[in-house]
């Protein structure tokens, strides 16, 4: 890797929102999400459910039309392409989806699950050209051989999902949105499949961004991680600080809440109270104030800034500085 | 990686079954449904040859001193300017025609009826619904209203009103019997697209730069042809039926054409008198319906993929 | 040693199909003293729910079967008992928990409904009382009784899944089983109702199964674990030991492919293959085309269970048929 893509991420989304109609109003799912990837490296993006962190993969492949705000992947604004130049863009972006058994078509064969993108974007000439490529890439993704003309309904979860893996990669692209794709794993298959991704970037210099609600899994596989509450990025951050200590109150209730195995966590955990607020229509001021124990006056009217607090560490919260969690 | 069990596991469920042997296993199941088949089967075969059991022009003659002739017996018959002997199998009707000649012949109009209506309801009807599915929108709106006011109109009263406005005839019957069959193809389809259009496998696709053709025709479409199999089946049934209605009611195919409905028709007046002549075209008509739902029945059970392994 | 109130011994449950049958459970010894609490842990496909399911009597009626073995309850053997009979115990000593709660609410019933309902079947109180109750068992799990006329669909998942435990825990049954009570919620909230299913527990002194196949939730609330593979229990005993110092190469291989907060892990170490066929009896152990300290007797003598100290395992290497290799690999 030379100086100059370490300089220029390979993916700049700048001011990403997506609001969405609703009978009670507008529902701000993602609302003004910025953040950069380089290339070769991993963003994992956490939150619970509702955060918007699909919806933010979502939005930057275009698979959802993002409201505003643009998307800049290798230089080129793909937030402003038609149609026809977009489809040419798929090519070098990707997604793995988070369920191996829903994304899959269920009346197509494995290799021609795997040889549809070829044959879309008419990577190959004949048949045998084709075949082969499938075979590679099966190998690739550590597929038998013989299971080529399976469905994926003869298949378990962790098969399925190289399946899905290896579609990704037949285009070689240089950007992959995994959404959840480990969720729905046995744990000793999850760490298979990790593994397996953690390799194919090594071998490919693939770009990931990885949204997930594990933190043991984000922790494990990221480079960086953005913490995402009710739409908007909280806390950006290296992977191993953010786990040493958190300047968000959520990011730290959301790290001390996970189960532990070596102790009970009783002591030691913040328990929040109450439950995620509503993304339709939300008021100014912080939209974590209400279940916060730090909450102050100005956090109740006035909506963070999110900025930078030490050197590649941004949060978005009036008391960062002063909090010492 | 090695896997013995996954191999065994393989091994164990036999060869790999292709999709259509895995759908036969799971029909041949259905006792009553392989009767509906082969009841289909034998109208069918019937239908086709027709001709080499009995000429259409010997049908349609008709042989007065022979009417109400009995079933399984003898009687003599001027036939191309010949007197031979004729064994009436199931009896002659009022004018002394063949009735398991006319139920034979019926057949093949019967059958016509039922696959070229229902091949042309399906086609229009999967198409627009399939549109309306997955573009939604004013699309959706249109095509979907439309339907509803042709749900809105009773089915017999629709072909009526073609009939009488184009003048009863084969073609005019056919069109009028396949327009009703439409709405039912449209919604159905459309709601199997719904299901469909929002897994996640049609976003891969999309993800992957697939144009929307591609989308429709290789994806969501033979995702969605179980219950259009399923309703294709049942509509023949109800487009035989709709036929025989029609011709019973004089605006159907026109005599001496030999169908079921007519034959119902020109037998009603001796119900009490030679009841065989309306109770073998009422069993024909009777049968056939019955094995197309029974067949229709089997296919929901097999097609069902909730049912799968 | 306290009183026992569960003892399940050699249970085998199977599911028996057309031309198959499923070897789900196969011969699991378990005891549960009163006030106890026990966490089984397992993959899918382990047993683990086909084993709460034949405690409970809610086995699908035409496939499942107990084959054999046995299930005492306080004293009683309740594979012996009538549907009727257990129905009484169903509810009233023994409740379960389900892994979804968007499903395992009636939509169109409050929520106080649903509630004073089993208290009313198991007869326990008139109309009125249950209704005072229902309140009661509200506000216990944390929700205030105003919003006992409230319908399942103005809850949040994490406030349906207390509704339920308020349900399961309104009759004061002697044995909670949960099945994977929190797995469809998030972390924050999964944190919440852990807490409240220990408080709960000790406060009104209920047995707890924990059925999981997170190693971190069963941490938190049980003092002992089995973990079960292949419709085995391959290791019991008490929680601390069991993670710290596993016995089974499968605890070992599950402890090394999960990524974990507090231990730094460049790479994980999954179990390779995948889970065996449940319909085939392998001669030998279970878990050996997968074991990374298999030897050749491993495919021909099926362990048994053996008794170290108060752990069981069930392994060759320490039926001092193969060496134990696995400290030395751990060291």
């Amino acid at each position: 890797m030379n100086n100059h893509s370490d300089m220029i991420p390979i993916l700049q989304v700048k001011n990403l929102k997506k609001y969405f109609t609703t009978p009670r109003g507008m529902l701000h799912a993602v609302d003004d999400v910025s953040f950069a990837i380089q290339e070769g490296k991993t963003l994992g993006v956490v939150g619970e459910s509702g955060c918007g962190k699909t919806t933010t993969g979502r939005a930057i492949l275009r698979l959802i039309e993002p409201t505003s705000g643009s998307v800049v992947f290798n230089g080129i604004d793909i937030t402003s392409l038609e149609k026809n130049k977009l489809r040419i863009m798929r090519e070098k972006m990707q997604i793995i989806f988070q369920d191996p058994y829903s994304s899959l078509d269920p009346r197509m064969s494995v290799a021609s699950i795997i040889a549809e993108p070829l044959i879309i974007h008419k990577r190959v000439s004949g048949k045998k050209e084709l075949l082969k490529q499938v075979q590679k890439l099966m190998e690739m993704v550590e597929l038998e051989d013989r299971l080529s003309s399976s469905y994926p309904h003869e298949l378990d979860g962790g098969r399925r999902q190289r399946i899905g893996i290896a579609r990704a990669l037949a285009l070689e692209p240089q950007f992959i949105v995994c959404d959840e794709p480990v969720s729905s794993l046995d744990v000793s298959v999850q760490a298979q499949i990790l593994n397996l991704m953690q390799d194919l970037q090594d071998r490919l210099g693939l770009t990931y961004m990885f949204v997930t609600h594990d933190m043991a899994v984000v922790k494990h596989i990221s480079d960086e991680i953005a913490v995402m509450y009710l739409g908007q990025i909280i806390e950006l951050s290296p992977a191993k600080d953010l786990f040493a200590h958190q300047y968000h109150p959520y990011s730290h209730a959301l790290i001390s809440a996970i189960p532990k195995i070596e102790s009970k966590t009783d002591e030691t955990m913040t328990i929040l109270k109450g439950e995620i607020g509503s993304p339709i229509e939300p008021k100014p001021g912080c939209r974590f104030a209400l279940r916060c124990e730090y909450c102050i006056e100005k956090c109740l009217t006035d909506t963070p800034v999110f900025k930078t607090i030490e050197s590649g560490r941004a949060v978005a919260c009036w008391r960062a500085e002063e909090l010492s969690l | 990686m090695d896997n013995n069990n996954f191999i065994s596991q393989i091994a164990s469920t036999g060869k790999r079954k292709t999709a259509f042997e895995e759908f036969w296993r799971r029909y041949r199941k259905n006792k009553l449904a392989v009767a509906g088949l082969l009841i289909v089967v034998l109208y069918i075969l019937m239908a086709i040859f027709a001709d080499v059991f009995f000429s259409y022009d010997f049908i349609t003659q008709n042989q007065i001193s022979n009417a109400f002739a009995e079933p399984f017996t003898s009687a003599e018959i001027e036939y191309k300017d010949n007197f031979t002997n004729h064994f009436y199998v199931l009896g002659a009707d009022n004018f002394g025609r063949d009735i398991l000649g006319r139920i034979i012949h019926g057949a093949r109009i019967s059958m016509i009826i039922g696959f070229s209506t229902i091949a042309f309801a399906c086609v229009v009807g999967s198409a627009l619904g399939a549109i309306a599915g997955y573009y939604g929108g004013r699309v959706e709106s249109i095509i979907m209203r439309s339907t509803d006011i042709l749900l809105a109109i009773p089915n017999i009263l629709f072909a009526l009103a073609i009939v009488a406005a184009l003048g009863p005839s084969f073609q005019n019957l056919l069109l009028a019997i396949g327009i009703t069959s439409i709405p039912a193809f449209v919604r159905l389809m459309r709601a199997s697209v719904l299901t469909v259009k929002n897994q996640e496998f049609i976003e891969a696709a999309k993800a992957l730069g697939a144009r929307d053709f591609r989308i429709i025709a290789r994806h969501i479409m033979p995702n969605c042809m179980a219950p259009i199999i399923v309703q294709a089946t049942l509509g023949i049934a109800q487009s035989i039926l709709s036929a025989t209605s029609l011709s019973f009611l004089g605006l159907g195919i026109q005599p001496p054409s030999p169908e079921w409905g007519n034959m119902l028709s020109d037998a009603r007046s001796y119900i009490s008198y030679a009841p065989h002549t309306l109770l073998f075209p009422g069993l024909a008509i009777m049968t056939v319906i019955l094995a197309y739902n029974l067949i229709g029945d089997g296919l929901r059970d097999a097609l069902d993929p909730k049912l799968k392994r | 040693m306290e009183s026992l109130l569960l003892s399940i011994n050699n249970l085998t449950t199977q599911y028996i199909t057309d031309n198959n049958i499923i070897h789900a459970v196969n011969g699991i010894s378990l005891e549960l003293a009163r006030g106890g609490s026990i966490g089984l842990v397992g993959e899918s496909g382990a047993g683990k729910t086909t084993t709460a399911y034949s405690i409970m009597g809610l086995l699908p009626k035409l496939t499942g079967k107990i084959i054999k073995g046995s299930i005492l309850f306080e004293g009683k053997d309740l594979t012996l008992l009538s549907e009727e009979e257990m129905r009484d115990i169903r509810g009233s000593k023994i409740s379960m928990i389900f892994q979804d709660p968007m499903t395992s609410l009636n939509p169109i019933i409050t929520v106080g409904d649903q509630i004073a309902e089993v208290l009313e079947i198991h007869g326990t109180s008139n109309k009125n009382e249950a209704q005072k109750k229902a309140g009661d068992m509200l506000e216990m799990v944390g929700i205030p009784r105003g919003r006992m006329n409230e319908y399942p669909h103005q809850f949040s998942g994490g406030m349906k899944q207390r509704v339920i435990i308020a349900i399961a825990l309104a009759c004061n049954p002697e044995l909670l089983i949960a099945d994977e009570p929190t797995t469809a919620l998030d972390v924050t909230i999964q944190a919440q109702v852990l807490k409240m299913i220990k408080e709960l527990k000790n406060e009104l002194d209920t047995s707890l199964i924990l059925i999981s196949h997170n190693l971190g939730v069963v941490a938190q609330v049980c003092e002992n674990v089995a973990i079960m593979y292949a419709g085995r229990i391959v290791e019991f005993g008490a929680l601390r030991d069991v993670f710290s110092k596993p016995l089974h190469p499968y605890t070992e291989g599950l402890l090394n492919s999960i990524p974990r907060i507090e231990v730094e892990k460049e790479r994980l170490i999954p179990i390779r293959g995948m889970m065996p066929d449940p319909s085939i009896v392998p001669s030998g152990c279970i878990f050996k085309p997968r074991c990374p300290y298999a030897k050749e007797e491993c495919s021909v003598q099926a362990p048994i269970v053996s008794k170290i100290s108060d752990r069981r395992v069930m392994c060759l290497m320490h039926e001092g048929v193969i060496p134990n290799t696995m400290g030395a690999a751990n060291e």
